[in-house]
């Protein structure tokens, strides 16, 4: 079923039920495979991806259909990965000089984390990229998304978002090659 | 795309992360629960609140009347209300039973009396219930037509017929007989 067929279900109330359904089934797996490496620990991404479809439920009424489906989905997901890291590192009472040991710390203990030490130093290397820059990111490398699908979904022209990437790479490298003794 | 350092970019793309045994299965049905089950459950739960509302506005209108005041001010329905949203279904129903056991006919026909205007409270009573002995003698036919159903109709040939003798009926001629039936003023001689 296309994203077209699932949205004029969801806009009807009679099979609004069944159409959230499918969008469900179509989009929980991509949407949390984009949060959880926004957020990393699975326990963080799986109350994120809930709280993103219960928002994707109550505003599925007034969705206009300006955007596509997936377009109005990542966005909702990102805006949600990222208020929830915001707050993670307001509520945090780590000081800033040991955030980088306590994020390591907590990934090798994550049962749900199988990464070596050069895994974990990627993992941070990513953590230390400003948000814009950290979804790019993640959209473009691991989402494989386009760049004008990231320009509908971020609302930032290709040339940023290009420029954004560029740099976020640059980081990790850099990143990696100060931490790391060989990559 | 930009390009990544080689090692970096198979380090990268080696997903580490995973999560548990049906993990995404249990994702949807949460969701689900969260979204489509929150949903339906309000829409069960809304006839049942505005079932309680019902009862109890009947339960605390009756139970005024049954005491002659207005016993239940605000304040007290709606505390009678919230005792009874509390309530179980078998406790809710053992305390309707009560309440309508505690009225007597008497007390149903004077509430029905108070506040049904628009027919005959006998008339109501009547087909509703078994007949009294005397009826409402300003009962018009067609009302008569529109109220009783054959069942109470019946009733009244029957009463009628067991009161009269047997040689009393052979004496009547067939044709008054016919003629008396048929007279218009035969349901006021009969006291309906």
């Amino acid at each position: 079923m296309t994203d077209k067929e699932i949205v004029q279900l969801c806009l009807d109330v009679s099979t609004r039920e069944r159409g959230f359904r499918l969008l469900v089934q179509a989009y929980s797996k991509k949407l949390y495979w984009h949060v959880r490496r926004m957020v990393v620990s699975h326990d963080d991404a799986d109350d994120v991806v809930q709280n993103c479809f219960i928002k994707v439920w109550k505003g599925l009424p007034e969705f206009r259909q300006e955007s596509k489906l997936y377009t109005w989905l990542y966005r909702i997901a990102s805006n949600e990965a990222i208020t929830f890291i915001n707050e993670k590192y307001r509520r945090s009472s780590v000081a800033l000089e040991t955030e980088g040991e306590s994020y390591s710390a907590n990934l090798k203990t994550d049962p749900w984390f199988d990464g070596d030490a050069v895994q974990v130093q990627l993992q941070l290397a990513i953590d230390t990229l400003p948000d814009k820059q950290k979804q790019v990111f993640i959209m473009r490398y691991y989402d494989e998304l386009k760049y004008e699908e990231m320009e509908e979904i971020l609302g930032t022209s290709t040339g940023a978002l290009k420029a954004s990437f560029h740099h976020a790479v640059k980081k990790i490298e850099l990143f990696l090659k100060d931490n790391l003794n060989q990559v | 795309m930009e390009p990544i350092n080689e090692n970096l970019n198979r380090k990268l793309k080696q997903n580490t992360m995973r999560v548990p045994d049906d993990y995404f299965t249990n994702l949807e049905q949460s969701i689900f629960e969260k979204t489509i089950g929150t949903e339906t459950e309000q829409i069960k739960k809304a006839p049942v609140i505005k079932r309680i509302m019902i009862i109890t506005t009947v339960a605390a209108t009756v139970t005024a009347i049954y005491f002659g005041i207005s016993f239940f001010g605000k304040d007290s329905n709606t505390k009678l209300a919230i005792q009874l949203a509390e309530m179980s279904d078998t406790e809710l129903n053992n305390y309707m039973d009560d309440q309508i056991a505690a009225l007597s006919y008497d007390d149903l026909y004077g509430y029905v009396a108070q506040h049904v205007d628009d027919i005959s409270t006998n008339t109501i009573f009547n087909s509703a219930f078994e007949l009294p002995a005397q009826s409402d003698a300003s009962l018009t036919n067609d009302l008569h037509e529109q109220v009783l159903d054959q069942d109470v109709l019946n009733q009244i040939i029957d009463k009628t017929e067991i009161n009269l003798e047997p040689t009393l009926m052979d004496s009547i001629d067939e044709e008054i007989l016919q003629e008396y039936l048929n007279d218009a003023t035969l349901f006021e001689h009969l006291g309906l």
